[in-house]
């Protein structure tokens, strides 16, 4: 009988145990989950909060349903030993569903971002844009600007081939190699038709590296499309620091942003010469396209290199359709004045306002320049809308196209996690920009 | 309208919304590229588990946790809630993981960890709210009044 009582108890006191870490764990969750819902919503100035504003907008719609169940948890655990204390309970739900409902605003936008988006196609291509791709074509499209499935359950990776680490520039210390992304099958049978799309990596001029870098996801896709997708590395600045992205050691030295202009030109005139013939590659038929660092350096090359300044860096060979920049940084006097950066081009907006003024790529637009689809996140904390309306403004006085896609609660970076909300967007109106865009004379 | 026929009514269906996204996510699963019956299986998704986390709240009210069937339906409600929130957290690193590894070991975990994290949520779903639907006239296990 003893046996059997101690048994009991035991049991019981284990219950008891579990109980208690249980409820531990949902108010340890709750406390965790303000914080994060205070990311995702106002900007916090530190280097935690920032590089976790890269993700959680991405995923807030899994953190709803994470706060959901555990305030039923919470709820229900308390339950039983609060019968007489109902008004915690409803304190815990109302805290909980409020948590939940904060972190679904970034899903709950996104007809908000669908509606700019159509807003600004409708702009530059005319209510009847849509009529400009064949039936065939779209086919190989996304159908829908969002589902919930590529969101909850990932967005499929498509097939196709990779050639991985092509060395194309060995100078002063430097390796700068490429990947390449192409079709499978017949690439002019595909919306694509060959074209080339040379991706540049962000990662703040001293960071990052091509391929993990540089959203894979999307490069196999617009592969699959029929591009041609050129992921490169370019020279980065050796400042001392360190940071979570990696970055191989090799392409890291005393690097100007001049420098970095001359290799992914270098690049262009080795395209020219070896790798279009190689990979069939439609050099008629070019985007520059990049994110952050990489988005600056797309709005530099893409806007510059037909001006005097930046003259003979490019191959004259190819015909630029389009430039895609991504949360792209505009102005260099306020990017550049501070060090480490301010060792990026030689000394200040004072002394040298002339390579300041073109080392903004707003100030390089001219009337010859290819139309751009600019992705611009609303909760930016490294990079704020008004560098993307700059870019924008110029090129829309000059009579150029361009579409401003905006994307509330997207923080730097929110496009890497393709199936995103925000990255579903995005993907479906870049491939119908690419698509359209080719067709221009 | 009787919380006991609101029950059997919320339980009747989600195992039809249970049914329907386990149906619809085996032929995702296996065909991927985009089709408009994907479309409506996103929303199948999202109801489905909403309709579980509708259940798995409103059941604790009128629970009768001192009987035999009021323990065990009280004992898998837990069970349920956990492996949903294991569930979810195996996807989301399923969904990071194959955002940015391709290929190799860790892409397969990621896949693995998507295509399980959703089998076990819909088919965890579709015993919880038969256990519910199936039990509910049985007046032991309730407290309607």
């Amino acid at each position: 009988m003893k046996l059997v009582r101690d048994g009991i108890l035991t049991k019981f006191k284990k219950m008891n145990l579990l109980r208690i870490i249980l409820i531990n764990i949902c108010f340890l969750t709750f406390i965790v989950g303000t914080y994060f819902t205070a990311i995702v919503l106002f900007k916090i100035p530190t280097s935690l909060a920032i590089s976790l504003s890269y993700f959680l907008s991405q995923i807030s719609g899994f953190l709803t349903i994470l706060y959901i169940l555990t305030t039923i948890l919470l709820v229900r655990l308390l339950s039983t030993r609060l019968k007489k204390k109902a008004w915690i309970s409803r304190i815990i739900l109302i805290f909980g569903i409020s948590l939940a409902l904060l972190n679904s605003l970034p899903l709950l936008t996104t007809p908000y971002s669908i509606q700019n988006a159509e807003n600004e196609f409708n702009i530059a291509y005319g209510s009847e844009w849509r009529s400009e791709i064949p039936n065939q074509i779209e086919s190989y499209m996304s159908p829908t600007q969002f589902n919930f499935y590529d969101y909850f359950l990932g967005f499929p990776i498509k097939n196709c081939n990779v050639d991985v680490g092509v060395l194309y520039y060995d100078n002063d210390g430097i390796r700068l190699y490429f990947d390449t992304y192409y079709p499978i099958s017949d690439g002019s049978k595909l919306p694509g038709n060959n074209s080339v799309i040379i991706k540049i990596h962000g990662g703040s001029w001293q960071f990052g590296d091509k391929s993990l870098g540089n959203v894979l996801v999307l490069n196999k896709y617009l592969a699959a499309q029929g591009y041609i997708v050129f992921d490169i590395q370019y020279g980065l600045l050796d400042a001392g620091g360190s940071s979570f992205i990696p970055t191989p050691e090799y392409v890291r030295g005393n690097v100007t942003l001049s420098d970095m202009v001359y290799q992914i030109g270098n690049f262009t005139k080795k395209l020219e010469a070896e790798y279009a013939s190689i990979y069939n590659a439609n050099l008629n038929s070019v985007y520059f396209m990049g994110g952050s660092a990489g988005g600056y350096l797309t709005a530099l090359c893409g806007l510059g290199y037909n001006d005097p300044y930046f003259a003979g860096n490019f191959s004259h060979a190819l015909t630029l359709k389009g430039i895609i920049p991504i949360y792209p940084p505009n102005f260099a006097s306020r990017y550049f004045d501070n060090e480490p950066l301010s060792r990026l081009i030689p000394g200040n907006p004072t002394s040298n306002p002339t390579t300041f003024a073109k080392f903004t790529p707003s100030n390089l637009v001219d009337a010859g320049d290819p139309p751009a689809l600019i992705y611009q996140g609303l909760r930016d904390d490294l990079v704020s809308l008004d560098n993307a309306e700059a870019i924008k403004a110029a090129l829309i006085s000059n009579g150029i196209d361009c579409m401003l896609l905006t994307f509330p609660f997207a923080a730097h970076a929110s496009d890497l996690i393709v199936g995103n909300s925000y990255s579903q967007v995005w993907v479906y109106y870049l491939e119908r920009f690419l698509y359209i865009s080719q067709q221009s004379s | 309208m009787k919380p006991q026929i609101i029950l059997k009514k919320i339980s009747n269906l989600s195992i039809f919304l249970n049914v329907i996204a386990a149906a619809l996510g085996i032929l995702y699963f296996i065909m991927s590229s985009p089709f408009i019956l994907y479309d409506i299986f996103g929303v199948f998704l999202i109801c489905s588990w909403s309709f579980n986390l509708l259940l798995l709240f409103m059941i604790d009210k009128y629970l009768n946790k001192s009987s035999k069937l009021g323990k065990k339906i009280n004992r898998h409600s837990y069970y349920f809630i956990i492996s949903f929130i294991l569930s979810i957290l195996m996807i989301v690193f399923g969904i990071i993981f194959t955002a940015f590894i391709l290929s190799g070991f860790l892409a397969i975990l990621g896949s693995l960890m998507i295509i399980s994290g959703f089998f076990i949520i819909v088919i965890y779903g579709i015993y919880f709210s038969l256990l519910i639907f199936s039990s509910n006239e049985i007046s032991e296990g309730w407290n309607f009044d």
